[in-house]
């Protein structure tokens, strides 16, 4: 059974959000990233540029398919992790930690409250 | 008691006349966002190269159409290698050349209960083996370690090695008889493949008989072929236009 950390809440499409003092952090979790398999590439939004709650803001390739990354939050990207654009690996190796995406900066409807609580992805897991 | 077995999922076969490499992206591309099952028999209008998603553009593009036509097996076209178009797939992985290839696709639901499961490697080692049983002679997915990051670099789709690659025996070892790519997006997944011709049977009035057999293997009931240009008037016109004007013909999105 893959790790759900109960900081955080979930989007059903695997992605993660961390309000950490304003800022939310955004990841995949670690389920996403095993199904995921190898990595090879993935395409993070500009800083600055705004994503919107349950759509797309980025895409991932791994074993040659190409995936898209929903947003879990709605706001202004403040930072990516430049880490991830040389290399994958921390997405896979430390999904909650090492491995974010993105931070955001939340707009008024962030789309926070919707998300799904730590038992209810759990559920959502042991049913896939 | 009797047990009803569940009812197979239709599928729309397409088989459109040859359209531009734009174009046919674009079908592709359509075909991941339209509901339903789709298989589709892709023809070209000219010699055409298609990249990966993620691809770099070649930086000098005459050296790397030529490399296409040096590392691929079965001669791809007498067209100058700097006339051939290329254009960006929504699909992973790297370079194919296409003209004489069997070019096909398959839109449908993932997970769903063709699949099951939407990891990546198990939706490409499932359709790599089912593809395997369209060769006459005995052919199989390769499996194993997937090397495809370490040659993504390297332009021709037979020239790299998968582990969802459809491989046949050859005198001197496993020849490459078919690569490919996946893309995933709302709960669909879009597969795109290409299969060397020349390991195939001759005929390619047959084309249709193993598309129609694909589906059927894939658990789905395939319906009467649309052939033609029928099927791509009114809004799938519009859309197919939309989306060749914003990405699949447009230089800077294919290049960037």
């Amino acid at each position: 059974m893959s790790e759900v950390p109960g900081d955080r809440k979930y989007l059903s499409s695997h992605e993660w959000a961390q309000n950490v003092g304003g800022l939310v952090i955004v990841g995949i979790s670690e389920f996403a990233a095993q199904e995921l398999g190898e990595l090879v590439y993935i395409d993070l939004p500009e800083v600055g540029s705004d994503v919107v709650f349950d759509t797309p803001f980025g895409e991932i390739e791994s074993v040659k398919a190409v995936s898209e990354l929903n947003s879990p939050i709605a706001g202004k990207v403040i930072e990516i992790n430049q880490q991830l654009v040389e290399s994958q690996q921390a997405i896979t190796d430390s999904p909650y930690e090492e491995g974010w995406l993105m931070k955001v900066e939340p707009s008024e409807n962030s789309g926070l409250d919707k998300l799904l609580d730590p038992a209810a992805y759990e559920a959502q897991l042991s049913g896939s | 008691m009797t047990q009803v077995a569940p009812s197979l999922a239709l599928a729309r076969c397409l088989a459109p006349g040859a359209l531009t490499a734009a174009d046919n992206m674009a079908l592709d591309d359509l075909l991941l966002d339209e509901p339903g099952w789709f298989i589709r028999l892709t023809r070209w209008a000219a010699p055409a190269v298609t990249i990966g998603r993620f691809q770099p553009w070649p930086e000098r593009h005459d050296s790397f159409v030529a490399g296409l036509h040096s590392l691929h097996p079965f001669g791809v076209t007498s067209t100058g290698p700097d006339s051939l178009p290329t254009v960006r797939r929504v699909t992973g992985g790297g370079g194919i050349v296409h003209g004489q290839d069997l070019t096909i696709a398959v839109a449908g639901d993932c997970p769903s209960q063709t699949f099951p499961n939407r990891r990546p490697a198990e939706v490409a080692a499932c359709i790599s083996s089912i593809l395997a049983n369209l060769f006459e002679t005995p052919a199989c997915s390769r499996a194993g370690d997937d090397r495809e990051s370490s040659m993504r670099d390297i332009a021709d789709c037979f020239a790299r090695q998968s582990a969802s690659d459809v491989v046949v025996a050859g005198p001197e070892g496993p020849i490459k008889a078919g690569g490919i790519a996946l893309a995933f997006r709302n709960g669909r997944v879009l597969i795109e493949a290409s299969l060397r011709r020349d390991l195939l049977a001759a005929d390619p009035d047959d084309d249709l008989q193993r598309l129609s057999r694909l589906a059927i293997e894939l658990g789905l009931q395939p319906q009467r072929w649309e052939q033609g240009s029928s099927f791509l008037q009114g809004s799938w016109s519009e859309e197919i236009a939309t989306r060749v004007s914003n990405r699949f013909g447009n230089p800077d999105w294919n290049r960037r």
